[in-house]
């Protein structure tokens, strides 16, 4: 790869200098791994934020294990002592480091108190770091339980779960917060160099978290779990692409929000990758581009564009607070009720199976939930039928009073978690995996097989609060004829309901059409946000609504 | 005296002055623990987030913390209640306690970290200071550097609106958990063939920006908010109404019950319509939810439908031209008792009142600081808070000359597709009628909908009283993920009328209630 020199291209970055040749790259990397001293590079970078020394060594966690421990048993005395019948705490140490743009780093503390009282369930949230701010949540989260007895009807018992003790630590090779802002900036820019091949500006790096989490309860559990988390972010935009004056924005797929530390952006295969996905994308940015044709046809949605197909509608419908109307005066509703119609039924393509995936290396992955229960594989759908609800110890025995006896069972599958431990636990994991055709065909395969009809290119979901149906809006969206792309059409949209567009899947590509998309929903308490990876394949489905976008302004 | 005395008088004074400056840090350092630590002893109703000179002592601590000046700080505490109501008689509550202190480390004249905490200890803090080993890196290229504002060296002494947003009804409110409110709403929800479910949400917030050099922004305000929903028990009919104030007092809970209520009943036996261009009546909470998405488009360096042409081309605005009907005049006063906001940017910068649009008419658009140096402008922080002056109409009135229309309660999910029109979609819900002949004739199954506020502002054939919105939960961007925690709620006011607009394009059907 040849250097280019400064000042050839023009930027928006703040990464300037001479950018770094794939050998330097890889030499760097290496470099990390092996933890040999760096050489210097003086110009490499304009930014004025830098340091060769570790970020640990001037930002090492604030609390320890043991200290969080404390905390949680504190907090557990407090709330029985107060009169709770039970209590469970949650408290975390967290550190944040977002190397791009000035470089944030954030660290946190949080907890978060559940009780109950006579059957009333009340919760207090703090970042209050200190033993008497955290008897004092756990003494507020009790006097509000007792509040709530003169105007409310107890709840359910809460769904049994066994006592846990334990410790688990995600296994990482490197922890990010050993790295130098440095080499994090130097392995960032790598990345966003390789797009200036292309005349495409790219932007995004990598945000790291750090974080302890201690779970204890009065029944007797005490949790401490370790992990590492990195949500890459990339987009290109292709200048010559700018229509109307808004430019075209493209997310790379290269990467993936996962569990793992910074050997998961180093190395040949993940530069190359990422080399791989921008040259894709150039080739596509050279199509003609024009306006769709409206109508119903047949749609080839690679994995991004599935994936976030189903974070937008048929996942938060799974949640079981939804379906139970937990969330009718927030979040929203789910179609996918009452449960005792639901249950069992095939509602969708047999080709459809999704699966929570809370194991290593994806996104979220703990070995215990935020309830203290351990987290095990969980199908939600198998082959086209609903066979499981998300929920959590407080939502899943309703499942048991409904009428008819509801197929579902009652004990956790370990699926809860929060956001944030000042949020109260709910039923969402952070990855799911739709399963792909292990003899399938390839996305490229896929749209061979579309004689009139489009292929898209990751997308965005506007859904309803029923996840019933919606819009999907491609980042990219393709026009196909006998086979071959065409051109690029924009001004366009899918819109669908979902039971009917997942019942229209008609092939399933391979493991190879794998990407992840991204969907979002919220709800929970205090308001919170909860987003979803989909590791989907890309599918093809027939004959949906395609409606032009396109108005004009008086 | 001798020279050698008075040397060492002059050291001994040093020494003396050296010791008391210490012990007034220490001292202001316990002082600034103390009000980083919960009050454990406060009574009940009494104020939890940091008074004006606390935050100010914590920020002047911290702003002391390294050997290289941190030259600015910003803190933000806010406390939250929140009780769900849920199946008519389950409820929840939750108390959540945040608090952010933010700022820059610098090196020079550089800015070298951001640093964002919520931790309530001084020695956490000053270790993360003090052990940072930054160093300068060469200077940009001059033909890469931004020209930004330096807000931690003001140019000239600051001034600020006066604003008055904290209600001591709603901090007391907060201690005593609404009980009778709790009661109230639920009262009316038993014995009802309907699911209901009520959120009740309060606020008490302090935020300040402090500078080395003394210039202080604070603001302190309070919120609240009821939303109620009820859903018919076989789920094919639904209503919802809300209220939100800054001031506790001026609630009515029993009403807003009896509203969602009466809506959810009302829209029992819904028809399916054809989907189309009707002239549609829509309720303030549906014009709030359009209005609340336009903000950003006052920004004077957003391409949007206040645009004439592209930055390559000279970025030309439509300033001075009509852009809506007349009968629309579009403003933000920080000082509006009901409609008000913090009189400063995200910075502390200031920013004061701004007359969007005045009688149709384009007056102002909105600059960040850096924005308005580029441009020579004075900053002016695009709109959050938005008021639209109300007309002297009804919805009953307008209800009555509508010869064949819809009657929308409210919008849900709405999202601007395409910023150059200001296009947006999303659905009705909770509440939509077909009208005949200047009276309800049936309810309808819900919308999904694609229009430009920017064209319905110019349809306008009738417009109503102003009153301030609810919105209860927002959603997350479908685009962009997450919303910081922070932005969850409150929204900021919305205060606008309901409006009767021809020709909004209803594009389909949707199945959900």
């Amino acid at each position: 790869m040849a250097v280019i020199p400064p000042g050839s291209i023009a930027m928006t970055s703040r990464t300037f200098g001479t950018p770094p040749t794939r050998r330097e790259f890889l030499a760097r990397s290496s470099a990390v791994v092996a933890g040999l001293a760096l050489t210097p590079y003086q110009r490499l970078f304009a930014v004025p934020l830098r340091s060769r020394q570790p970020i640990d060594s001037f930002a090492p966690p604030v609390l320890d294990a043991e200290a969080l421990r404390q905390l949680a048993r504190t907090a557990i005395d407090a709330a029985v002592h107060a009169g709770a019948e039970f209590a469970d705490v949650r408290v975390s140490d967290r550190r944040e480091y977002f190397p791009q743009f000035n470089g944030r780093l954030a660290f946190e503390f949080g907890c978060g108190v559940r009780v109950r009282v006579a059957g009333r369930e009340a919760f207090a949230g703090s970042a209050d770091s200190t033993p008497d701010g955290i008897t004092r949540a756990a003494q507020s989260a009790v006097s509000m339980a007792r509040a709530l007895a003169a105007v409310s009807t107890p709840g359910l018992p809460l769904a049994p779960a066994p006592v846990v003790t334990g410790e688990w630590t995600a296994p990482i090779d490197i922890d990010p917060f050993t790295v130098a802002p440095d080499d994090h900036m130097f392995v960032g820019s790598g990345y966003t160099t390789l797009g200036r091949r292309h005349g495409a500006d790219v932007t995004g790096g990598f945000f790291w978290r750090n974080e302890t989490r201690v779970f204890a309860s009065s029944e007797g559990s005490l949790i401490t779990q370790h992990w590492t988390r990195c949500m890459p972010y990339f987009s290109a935009e292709f200048r010559h692409w700018r229509l109307y004056g808004i430019p075209t924005w493209l997310h790379i797929p290269a990467f993936m929000p996962c569990t793992g530390g910074f050997e998961t952006v180093l190395g040949a295969e993940r530069h190359d990758q990422f080399e791989a996905a921008v040259d894709e994308m150039a080739e596509l940015a050279k199509y003609p581009v024009g306006l769709a044709e409206v109508g119903r046809k047949d749609v080839v949605l690679d994995g991004n564009a599935l994936g976030a197909l189903l974070g937008g509608t048929l996942i938060p419908s799974l949640s079981l607070g939804r379906v139970l109307g937990e969330e009718q005066n927030a979040g929203g509703t789910s179609f996918l009720s009452p449960p005792e119609t639901v249950l069992g039924q095939t509602l969708f393509s047999p080709q459809l199976t999704l699966r929570v995936a809370q194991g290593m290396p994806y996104d979220g992955a703990m070995r215990w939930d935020d309830e203290g229960v351990a987290t095990t594989p969980l199908t939600l759908v198998d082959r086209g039928a609903v066979v499981n609800y998300l929920g959590t110890r407080a939502t899943l025995p309703v499942l048991a009073t409904l009428p008819g006896r509801s197929k579902g069972a009652t004990a956790s599958p370990g699926t809860a978690f929060s956001p944030e431990v000042w949020t109260l636990p709910s039923s969402s994991p952070a990855t799911f995996v739709a399963q792909a055709n292990a003899s399938g065909p390839s996305l490229a395969e896929l749209v061979k097989t579309v004689k009139n009809g489009f292929v898209m290119r990751d997308a965005w979901i506007e859904g309803d609060q029923q996840g019933a149906g919606g819009a999907l809006h491609p980042y990219m969206m393709f026009e196909v004829q006998n086979g071959k792309i065409t051109r690029r059409v924009i001004q366009a949209r899918i819109e669908f309901a979902t039971k009917k567009m997942l019942h229209s899947i008609d092939g399933v590509g391979n493991a190879r059409s794998v990407a992840p998309g991204y969907g979002y929903a919220g709800g929970g308490l205090p308001f919170s946000t909860y987003s979803y990876t989909v590791c989907a394949p890309a599918v093809l489905l027939k004959e949906l609504n395609i409606v032009s976008n396109h108005v004009s302004v008086a | 005296m001798t020279s050698v005395n008075q040397s060492r008088m002059d050291a001994t004074m040093r020494h003396t002055e050296r010791h008391a400056e210490r012990h007034a840090e220490r001292h202001a350092e316990r002082q600034a623990n103390a009000f980083l630590r919960a009050r454990s002893t406060e009574a009940p109703g009494a104020r939890r987030v940091f008074t004006r000179d606390e935050a100010i002592a914590l920020a002047d601590t911290v702003l002391k913390l390294s050997s290289q000046p941190l030259n600015a700080m910003h803190i933000e505490h806010r406390i939250l209640t929140i009780v769900r109501i849920t199946r008519n008689n389950t409820v929840a509550c939750v108390e959540s306690d945040q608090l952010r202190l933010g700022f820059p480390l610098r090196i020079g004249s550089d800015i070298a970290m951001n640093v964002d905490t919520n931790v309530r200890d001084i020695e956490a803090l000053r270790r993360v200071v003090r052990h940072a080993e930054m160093r300068a890196t060469p200077p940009l290229r001059p033909e890469d550097q931004e020209v930004l504002i330096d807000p931690t060296d003001p140019p000239k002494p600051r001034k600020y609106l006066p604003v008055s947003l904290w209600h001591e009804n709603t901090q007391r409110a907060m201690a005593v958990m609404n009980g009778d409110a709790i009661a109230r709403i639920m009262k009316p929800m038993q014995g009802q063939s309907l699911s209901c479910a009520a959120t009740v949400v309060l606020m008490t917030r302090a935020t300040l920006h402090r500078y080395v050099t003394g210039t202080t922004a604070w603001g302190e305000d309070t919120d609240s908010e009821i939303t109620v929903s009820a859903r018919a028990l076989d789920g094919k009919a639904s209503g919802w109404a809300g209220e939100a104030h800054r001031d506790w007092a001026l609630m009515h809970p029993e009403r807003i019950v009896t509203v969602a209520i009466d809506m959810a009943n009302r829209n029992r036996g819904a028809v399916r319509v054809e989907p189309g261009r009707y002239t549609t009546i829509l309720g303030p909470s549906a014009v709030g939810a359009l209005v609340a998405k336009m903000g950003e488009l006052f920004n004077g360096n957003a391409y949007g439908p206040f645009s004439l042409a592209e930055k390559t081309d000279g970025h030309v605005t439509k300033l001075g031209q009509r852009v809506f009907d007349p009968r629309i005049t579009m403003l933000t006063d920080p000082s509006d008792p009901e409609g008000g906001e913090f009189p400063f940017f995200e910075d502390g910068f200031p920013s004061g009142k701004a007359t969007w649009v005045e009688h149709g008419i384009l007056r102002q658009l909105g600059y960040y600081p850096s924005q308005a140096l580029a441009a020579g402008k004075v900053p002016l922080k695009p709109p959050q808070a938005i008021r639209i002056m109300g007309g002297s109409s009804s919805i009953p009135d307008m209800i009555a000359k509508c010869e064949r229309g819809i009657y929308v309660n409210r919008l849900s999910g709405v999202e601007m597709i395409d910023q150059r029109s200001g296009a947006m979609s999303g659905t009705t819900r909770d509440g939509c009628f077909l009208i005949k002949n200047g009276k309800i004739a049936t309810p309808v199954t819900n919308f999904r909908f694609y229009q430009s506020p920017f064209l319905s502002f110019n349809r306008l054939i009738d417009l109503g009283e102003s009153e301030r919105v609810a919105f209860g939960f927002s959603p997350p961007d479908p685009q962009y993920g997450p919303r910081d925690p922070w932005e969850h709620w409150p929204q900021a006011p919305i205060i606008v009328p309901p409006m009767m607009v021809e020709d909004f394009n209803f594009t389909a059907l949707t199945d959900a209630v």
